[in-house]
């Protein structure tokens, strides 16, 4: 079976916008990763209140509530506080699968591509029968095996994306070996493995971390959306899959606020991976630009 | 041509009989023992051994994959362990809704996809491409449950347009307007991703063929915007177009389960959750045996269509 694209989003071939535009761009996905990374890692600092525990005759206060400046929930706990701490789950269950099925799809890629052809065969027969899995069937099936958590939710993530990675891996694996300066290597007296890890290696990477970056982003509305299905994240702890479901179950009191601050963290976060992975793809990999 | 459809029916059975042994292993590893489920807690162990017996469970693994598989390839998916109706029969109603959801979803992921992406690319550059391109960036960037409530929100809730949930309208039975209105949420929330990644890749198509030289000949003889979207551009975009189409139509079947929780659409996912938590077996390999069976057939069909538009796909 041949795919000639993927499911998840692929990254704009003709740029909207001027080269001058899109660095600004990063900058600003840069900046805004660098402060959600900071408010996960400092939450215990930055959070005014306990995100656990709350006072039930403040439930539902709306933003703006004096010392809540995101308002309360229907327990009376602190959204901001909440937020900062969801921001946690969220961004390691963005980062670490997609890290995890970098390093497993370059080992697999490479050898697919650069061993011998019945290895690298079987391989992408494999690969090619994961694809039939829906992500979600994977993700109920870990579930099924592992019980729900965080840790489920990395493993699904990892095994779901291992297939679309290595694709491209190998994809560039074998544009690299036509371009025929492996075999010269070879001839100048290289060793396999110098060969693979010097020359082959560096090149195919660069497109590969392009990859990886535009995935994170989705990754985290995915990972959300599994606590949201009660597969993630178990109560009374948060991401910001959870908060939405939390959030959804007070939405009929008119009290959207839960909601929305749960969903604009995680649409601004993606977004920032998304505008970080065009600008990689500008400074790494430009003829794909 | 039948060759090239020989071969990709081959890799497609290869594919499928791998999913059949995944699915079956899967299910093989999974914790919670069917058989007490059945009996209950107060079983004796006879009790118990004398029904592993009965249902076959007491059989080493490949003996128990083979009779499984024998039975699936004779169109026998088995038994709910819960209900005892056949897996068949709890499935498929769920899966014809299921494939209302997404045959209405692609619908519009192909309509909003290509308008914006057409418009874009004739206007590359222009401010209207920027913001509809940021407009798809901030799509593509929204989750697809979150998008669906707030869409209950503003449009069932506030504005009382629309129903927010289920498939039919009790006192409105069989009206196909009914059914129309309880579509058309579940089905915006659906195709909100594709019509994003649709929309990059038809304006990244128009603007290489509006690049190319045959257009600009046909634009310096004066050819109108039109006919040369009409000529030129359609042909050029169609062929990407129904490669990705295919593939949101595949993901969309796994996909939707995230819209039919958020609107309580009786399709295939609800089914397969309800299994699951149940530890339903025979429904659980069914159902997901449906679904992939399903992605793989409609890739086939897609790659055949390809290679029909292009005949020189069949030699790559």
């Amino acid at each position: 079976m041949t795919m000639t694209a993927s499911p998840l989003p692929a990254p704009n071939r003709r740029p909207a916008f001027g080269a001058g535009f899109r660095l600004g761009r990063t900058a600003v996905a840069l900046v805004v990763i660098v402060v959600v990374v900071a408010a996960a890692l400092l939450a215990p600092l930055l959070a005014p209140f306990d995100p656990l525990s709350g006072d039930g005759a403040l439930r539902l206060l709306p933003p703006g509530t004096e010392g809540h400046l995101l308002g309360l929930d229907a327990q009376g706990r602190d959204v901001l506080s909440r937020l900062l701490w969801g921001a946690r789950p969220s961004l390691i269950a963005g980062l670490v699968p997609v890290a995890a099925a970098l390093a497993i799809s370059l080992v697999l890629g490479l050898l697919a591509g650069y061993a011998s052809s019945f290895l690298g065969g079987l391989i992408m027969r494999v690969i090619d029968a994961l694809f039939a899995f829906p992500m979600i069937l994977f993700a109920i099936a870990t579930v099924s095996l592992l019980g729900p958590g965080l840790t489920t939710i990395i493993v699904t993530i990892t095994v779901s994306l291992v297939p679309y990675m290595t694709r491209i891996v190998y994809g560039a694996v074998v544009g690299e070996i036509g371009k025929g300066y492996l075999e010269t290597a070879r001839l100048l007296g290289a060793s396999r493995s110098q060969v693979l890890f010097k020359e082959l290696l560096p090149n195919v990477v660069s497109p590969s971390i392009v990859y990886a970056t535009t995935l994170i982003g989705p990754m985290i509305g995915f990972s959300s959306g599994l606590s949201f299905l009660g597969l993630g994240i178990q109560p009374p702890n948060a991401d910001w899959g959870r908060m939405t479901v939390e959030g959804v179950e007070v939405f009929a009191q008119g009290a959207p606020h839960v909601v929305l601050a749960a969903g604009i963290a995680i649409i601004v976060t993606s977004l920032a991976f998304n505008w970080l992975g065009s600008g990689l793809r500008d400074i790494l990999d430009p003829q794909q630009g | 041509m039948i060759a090239f459809f020989l071969r990709r029916l081959t890799a497609a059975i290869l594919v499928l009989a791998a999913v059949t042994f995944v699915v079956f292993l899967i299910v093989y590893l999974s914790p919670g023992d069917p058989v007490k489920t059945l009996l209950g807690q107060s079983a004796t162990a006879e009790q118990i051994a004398g029904m592993r017996a009965r249902l076959g469970l007491d059989l080493p693994f490949h003996e128990q994959y083979g009779a499984w598989l024998w039975r699936v390839a004779h169109g026998d998916f088995g038994r709910s362990i819960s209900t005892q109706v056949p897996a068949m029969s709890i499935l498929l109603p769920a899966f014809g809704n299921t494939l209302i959801l997404a045959l209405s979803s692609l619908f519009l992921s192909l309509l909003f996809g290509i308008a914006i992406g057409v418009t874009s690319g004739f206007r590359a550059g222009r401010l209207l491409d920027k913001v509809l391109m940021f407009f798809t960036e901030v799509l593509a960037a929204t989750p697809v449950f979150w998008l669906g409530l707030i869409l209950i929100w503003i449009f069932a809730r506030e504005l009382g347009w629309l129903p927010s949930s289920g498939m039919r309208n009790m006192r409105a039975r069989g009206s196909s307007l009914d059914l129309l209105a309880h579509l058309v949420l579940p089905s915006i929330a659906a195709s909100v991703l594709a019509i994003s990644i649709i929309a990059r890749l038809v304006r990244g198509a128009v603007i290489d063929v509006l690049a190319s030289d045959y257009v600009k000949i046909a634009q310096a003889a004066g050819m109108s915007s039109f006919r040369i979207f009409r000529k030129q551009v359609w042909r050029n975009i169609l062929p990407p177009i129904i490669s990705v189409g295919g593939l949101q139509f595949g993901t969309l079947f796994g996909g939707v389960i995230f819209v039919e929780a958020v609107f309580a659409w009786p399709g295939i996912s609800a089914q397969l959750f309800n299994a699951i938590t149940a530890g339903d077996v025979a429904v659980i390999q069914a159902g997901v045996l449906m679904i992939a069976a399903t992605f793989v057939a409609i890739n086939l069909v897609v790659d055949m269509v390809l290679v029909w538009l292009n005949p020189r796909r069949a030699l790559s």
